[in-house]
């Protein structure tokens, strides 16, 4: 393993330091708000980042482990398609935008418009796990991949206003109670037993050993699934007529 | 050779931050300089400043006017004006440090003045907004002048260049406020001039803010009909303009305010209080992206536009409050604070100092106008 401190250089040469590290371990510490840390990375490097991450934490990336232990900022795992980002703490908004691969495990809250426009296309089917609650516009124009809000130690909203709205693949599970009136219209909504749950059990037995959260914790309240209506639901949006 | 913008991508967006101390204990500028250089990448070098409220109190009977000029004879021509209009206490030069990085700096003054007892008789007007009307003057009337504040006991010090470095042009170390307000400026629609950089002022109000207000003209024309000028080509000064209309004018509470400008949509507003402002102010509402910071000698808000396109963090330590546009940038300075949150889009955070019960106390009205003939 490498160990940097970020204060030690400025912002450009701790990213071209951390790109040319031949080191599959790397170590940051004292990070705060330096943006575009494993931005477009092509490996499977493990990185561990200590400290408050800056904007676009491992936008574009594809494939490198990262770790944080402190909160993101905005734009984490935006439009990442392979990899993961498990954060112990709280995320800003858009967080996993046009997500298309790979995993993020958030210990506490989204922000606005988690996983908006997040797609899926043969084996790439991308998951965001939050822990607390989402922000407002959680999965707006979602095409697919996999929203899970876990409700865990919050006092606010599972999610916030206009959840869904546009949406038109993929699937949102959420823990618990959620104000109704948050949902767009276009959405079915299942109340899964548990042993419905099967298809994102991966995600929540990853959740509870990440941070330590008992499972059986999380499993002892009912999910609901919200997924699109119809198919193509906007396929006739500006022609007019349905066939 | 130098790339333009469009040839070479410039990642950014403007960056605020404030600080509050609650309890009203001066701090140096040391602190929101750390804050906003840690968002360096957010601005552009094209404009920075910022606003600061107690550092005046030997002259806080008196309005405190920060006067930017481009040649001598503006500011001749300008002091003739205040002469006639005001009785100036202290007149002097704002102190600045030469910086390498801070060329063509305009002449900055500063004059701390109270407005002639025979003017406001004169002219039927409490002095606030016989002050007012004198800035919208100075700005519209008097070319190559602007008034860069014109509150009791605070100035903004802002100007075209990194924040950082604009925090060192104006000595920002030497001075004392219990709040502190700074902006980083990337301008996108409008010119990067001395004028242009943020905070927006009047009276006591300041006012930085991220983002763009695509109801720029819609605004501007309601504001006109109450003698506001918009002289300084950027859209964020319609906002302060609106706040002042709204709360020093028309008296309504922050809340109201709140409503009228980050209005919820129609489908979510149920009180008919909040439909009756918004159908009354319609023209206030302020469309497009933004977080502001607005200020006063009481204290601060910072709100969203009602769907949150623009970022904004908030945390407390003790007797402070810190509001920023990142996270990062609170940590700088607060490794540790109580509580870190994010607010909702058109969701206020409100910090003001212990004991008052206001963002403006809204001047009386048994000045001379009042005052039989």
């Amino acid at each position: 393993m490498t160990i940097f401190s970020a204060v030690d250089y400025e912002d450009h040469e701790l990213l071209q330091i951390l790109d040319e590290t031949p080191q599959e371990e790397i170590e940051v510490r004292d990070l705060n708000g330096q943006r575009y840390i494993a931005c477009g990375w092509k490996n499977s490097k493990k990185l561990i980042l200590r400290g408050t991450a800056g904007n676009n934490l491992g936008a574009f990336a594809e494939g490198p482990q990262i770790v944080v232990y402190g909160n993101g900022q905005e734009g984490v795992a935006n439009t990442m398609s392979d990899g993961q980002i498990v954060l112990h703490g709280r995320v800003g908004d858009i967080a996993g935008y046009g997500m298309r691969g790979g995993s993020l495990f958030v210990k506490g809250n989204a922000g606005y418009r988690l996983g908006i426009h997040m797609k899926a296309y043969q084996d790439k089917n991308p998951v965001i796990v939050v822990g607390s609650s989402a922000g407002a516009f959680a999965g707006e124009y979602m095409a697919g991949g996999t929203i899970i809000v876990l409700g865990l130690d919050s006092n606010r909203d599972l999610i916030g206003p206009y959840c869904g709205t546009g949406m038109y693949g993929g699937a949102i599970y959420l823990r618990g109670n959620f104000p109704e009136h948050n949902l767009a219209a276009n959405l079915s909504q299942e109340i899964l037993s548990i042993h419905e749950l099967s298809d994102i059990m991966p995600y929540l037995e990853a959740f509870a050993q990440y941070f330590e959260y008992p499972l059986e914790n999380i499993l002892e309240t009912p999910f609901t699934r919200l997924k699109v209506l119809v198919d193509r639901p906007f396929a006739h949006l500006y022609t007019g007529f349905v066939s | 050779m130098l790339l333009k913008e469009g040839q070479v991508r410039i990642p950014s967006g403007c960056a605020i931050a404030g600080i509050l101390n609650q309890q009203g204990e001066g701090f140096d500028g040391g602190k929101i300089i750390s804050c906003i250089a840690n968002m360096h990448q957010r601005s552009n070098g094209l404009g920075g400043g910022f606003a600061a409220y107690g550092i005046y109190p030997e002259f806080k009977e008196h309005y405190a006017l920060h006067i930017y000029f481009d040649c001598k004879e503006t500011r001749a021509n300008c002091e003739s004006y205040l002469n006639k209009n005001f009785n100036i206490r202290l007149q002097e030069p704002v102190p600045v440090r030469k910086h390498e990085r801070i060329k063509d700096a305009p002449i900055i003054w500063r004059y701390f003045a109270q407005p002639k007892e025979e003017k406001l008789a004169y002219e039927q007007l409490e002095e606030s907004e016989f002050t007012a009307r004198a800035v919208m003057h100075i700005n519209a009337v008097i070319p190559g002048a602007f008034v860069a504040s014109s509150g009791h006991n605070m100035g903004a010090f802002k100007g075209v260049g990194y924040p950082e470095d604009m925090g060192e042009f104006f000595r920002l170390e030497e001075y004392k406020a219990y709040l502190w307000t700074a902006h980083g400026r990337f301008p996108t629609n409008t010119p990067g001039w001395w004028g242009g950089a943020h905070p927006f002022t009047l009276l006591d109000w300041s006012l930085v803010h991220n983002g763009e207000i695509s109801s720029y003209d819609t605004n501007l024309r309601f504001l006109q009909m109450y003698g506001y000028r918009c002289t300084l080509q950027t859209d964020t000064e319609v906002i302060a303009y609106s706040f002042d209309l709204l709360m020093r004018k028309r008296g309504l509470s922050l809340d109201e305010t709140i409503h009228v400008i980050a209005a919820p949509f129609w489908r979510d507003i149920n009180e008919e209080k909040v439909k009756r402002l918004r159908r009354v102010y319609a023209s206030l509402l302020l469309n497009g992206p933004f977080s502001i910071i607005v200020a006063t000698g009481n204290g601060l808000v910072a709100v969203n536009d009602r769907i949150k396109l623009r970022p904004l963090v908030a945390a407390r330590k003790n007797e402070f409050l810190y509001v920023a546009s990142e996270e990062a940038a609170i940590r700088v300075v607060e490794s540790n604070p109580d509580e870190v949150w994010s607010p909702g889009g058109g969701e206020p955070v409100i910090g003001l100092l212990n004991g008052r019960e206001k963002l403006l106390d809204i001047p009386q009205c048994n000045g001379p106008a009042a005052r039989t003939a």
